[in-house]
């Protein structure tokens, strides 16, 4: 990993809202959209959009107050796109102490695929109605690291990735 | 014979069961979130239901036309696989997913589940139907 600064943002957005699940999944389609706009590629606009719509229902799960911060950054270092789904959100003390504990498994996870395989089957047993693998498919498929701060009862979760862009000759034959 | 299972048309999700000469698949289209949780868990469960009233040994699930499917629909097909394990080995059934081979997620996701009952779960992709 090269330690550059960022040529230039090519693009952020920033959305402060009181997620509703219909809400998250128009979030979703408009980043879907935009990255494959943006990216050309739409495995990767799927990936971004996936991890967007797991966090935003984290966030509308776990918010206080049903309020919710999404910024999305897109830089580039060299030749690779790095890009940053972050959500922001106050949460009860009790609440917090439970994203805590699941986002720790998934960060430190030395093989996420692993990790997503055991939380599945955890997720046949669960009985509460969650299913405990949102976080974990945003490691194992998205291909995201995850990290996490708590500032008093507000927390932060960011997703972030690098991303080679696609040769313009796979996006002409894509194309034909 | 004829079949007793609801479909779905709501929330961006469409879903329909078909049962034609004696082959149950179920078909989904558009996008599955929060929002059809409760519908998909409530077909699943008929889809259970119907397969052991009628002995049926499989089921094809068709994603192709799907576009999004949240973790909260995701854990209600490994809900469904559990299920099917826990059934004396005779009545188990086989589910037979079909993926688009043009949207690598499907693939993908599809895969955890075939990690949890890689004897029940069976995935091919193929071209979607419009053959893009």
């Amino acid at each position: 990993m090269q330690a550059t600064s960022p040529d230039s943002d090519e693009a952020l957005f920033e959305l402060r809202f009181q997620p509703t699940v219909a809400l998250v999944s128009t979030v979703r389609r408009f980043v879907s959209d935009f990255y494959r706009e943006l990216l050309l590629d739409d495995d990767v606009s799927h990936k971004l959009s996936m991890a967007t719509h797991e966090m935003l229902e984290n966030a509308c799960h776990y918010s206080i107050d049903r309020r919710s911060e999404l910024v999305i950054s897109l830089h580039t270092y060299g030749t690779q796109y790095v890009i940053a789904i972050q959500t922001k959100n106050r949460a009860t003390e009790e609440r917090l102490a439970k994203v805590r504990r699941a986002l720790d498994e998934v960060v430190n996870a030395a093989d996420p695929s692993e990790l997503y395989n055991q939380l599945v089957r955890r997720a046949a047993k669960r009985q509460d109605g969650g299913s405990g693998l949102g976080l974990g498919r945003i490691r194992a498929e998205a291909d995201l690291a995850l990290s996490y701060a708590i500032e008093g009862d507000t927390i932060i979760v960011t997703a972030e990735g690098r991303f080679q862009p696609r040769a313009p000759s796979a996006q002409a034959e894509e194309a034909l | 014979m004829s079949i007793d299972i609801p479909k779905i048309d709501a929330n961006d999700l469409r879903a329909s069961p078909y049962f034609v000469d004696g082959q149950l698949s179920l078909s989904f289209a558009g996008s599955a979130d929060s929002r059809s949780q409760g519908a998909i868990e409530s077909m699943l469960e008929r889809v259970h239901a119907e397969v052991l009233r009628l002995g049926l040994p499989e089921v094809a699930i068709d994603f192709r036309e799907c576009d999004f499917v949240n973790s909260s629909c995701f854990k209600a097909f490994v809900v469904w696989l559990e299920q099917i394990q826990e059934l004396d080995e005779a009545k188990q059934y086989r589910l037979r997913f079909f993926s688009d081979d043009t949207k690598a997620w499907q693939r993908r996701s599809l895969q955890a589940l075939s990690c949890f009952a890689i004897e029940l779960v069976h995935i091919e992709s193929k071209p979607n139907r419009a053959g893009s």
